[in-house]
């Protein structure tokens, strides 16, 4: 699926810059695939289940470095090493955020969404072989990827 | 001194909802913290709070069974709940309304949302009326 002209690519653009300008104060801006994909090993990656009523699953991948710099503005802490734990759990809250804001855009305004908790380190369905839509990011000179699939998700965010 | 008890099972989440209560003027208070609803009523029934923000979406108690238990005991029923979710909209925000909370807030919050909400209730003013005006202070020279 292409995601230059997706209608869920825009609310999960405007969702993401959102999130990260008003939690970390960074400015966020659309990029093409990069050239020179970002080394996976420096990633960090937490994903979320959409439980209904459209299943899918979001998942948010930034650089090690860019989540650190984030915790040092949020936790305000200079020098000191911030461990993986609090990396990921800043992550996970910016995905939780970014998650209600795209369900919130693309969920009838009479029906609930039901999300899952944010999980790190889970397989993600976008490993797989099903559809999805992946979009990348600049956020401080560094390439932040959010990738949507799910069918029903999917199929929702090319209606609504 | 006043007691704000913050439920999020993210430490992030916590971290922020009490910055964004010490910038609106609620710094003098005293902040207690709990993972879930579970552990906020284990908190509640030895301390008790004037105030409780909570998380909608948490692991083992979530923030509405979490306020159902809190309006059903006696002894928690009167106080006041603001919801912060990223998983609100408009149906779930008037069924927790209904079920006694003070106000529903998307993530992120901002501390003028939050003064805001918690200026509202009835009585806050004369409860926290200095807290609110430092806040006002403390946001005019942010």
């Amino acid at each position: 699926m292409n995601p230059e002209n997706n209608k869920l690519s825009e609310i999960m653009s405007s969702a993401l810059e959102e999130t990260f300008e008003e939690m970390a104060f960074l400015e966020v801006c659309r990029v093409q695939v990069p050239d020179d994909p970002p080394d996976e090993g420096g990633l960090l990656r937490v994903s979320l289940l959409v439980h209904d009523p459209f299943p899918g699953e979001l998942c948010l991948a930034a650089p090690r470095s860019l989540v650190t710099e984030m915790a040092r503005i949020l936790f305000s802490t200079e020098g000191e090493s911030i461990p993986d734990e609090t990396l990921l759990d800043l992550q996970a809250e910016l995905l939780n955020t970014i998650a209600g804001r795209v369900m919130r855009e693309i969920t009838p305004e009479e029906a609930t969404f039901r999300l899952g908790l944010p999980e790190t380190g889970a397989q993600s369905l976008s490993d797989s072989n099903c559809e999805a839509i992946k979009c990348h990011f600049s956020v401080d000179e560094e390439i932040v990827s959010m990738t949507v699939s799910g069918d029903a998700l999917l199929a929702r965010a090319e209606t609504c | 001194m006043k007691r704000i008890l913050i439920v999020d099972d993210s430490n992030t989440a916590r971290m922020v909802v009490r910055r964004c209560l010490e910038i609106a003027g609620f710094g003098d208070a005293t902040f207690l913290e709990a993972e879930n609803g579970k552990d906020a009523l284990t908190i509640l029934k030895q301390e008790p709070a004037d105030l409780v923000v909570t998380d909608l979406n948490m692991p083992v108690m979530d923030g509405e069974t979490f306020l159902r238990w809190l309006k059903g005991s006696p002894k928690t029923h009167d106080i006041p709940v603001v919801m912060i979710s990223s998983a609100g909209n408009a149906a779930k925000e008037k069924q927790v309304l209904a079920m006694g909370a003070l106000a529903v807030l998307g993530k992120p919050v901002s501390p003028g949302i939050l003064k805001e909400s918690i200026g509202g209730l009835a009585g806050m003013e004369e409860h926290w009326g200095s807290a609110l005006c430092a806040g006002d202070e403390k946001e005019e020279s942010r």
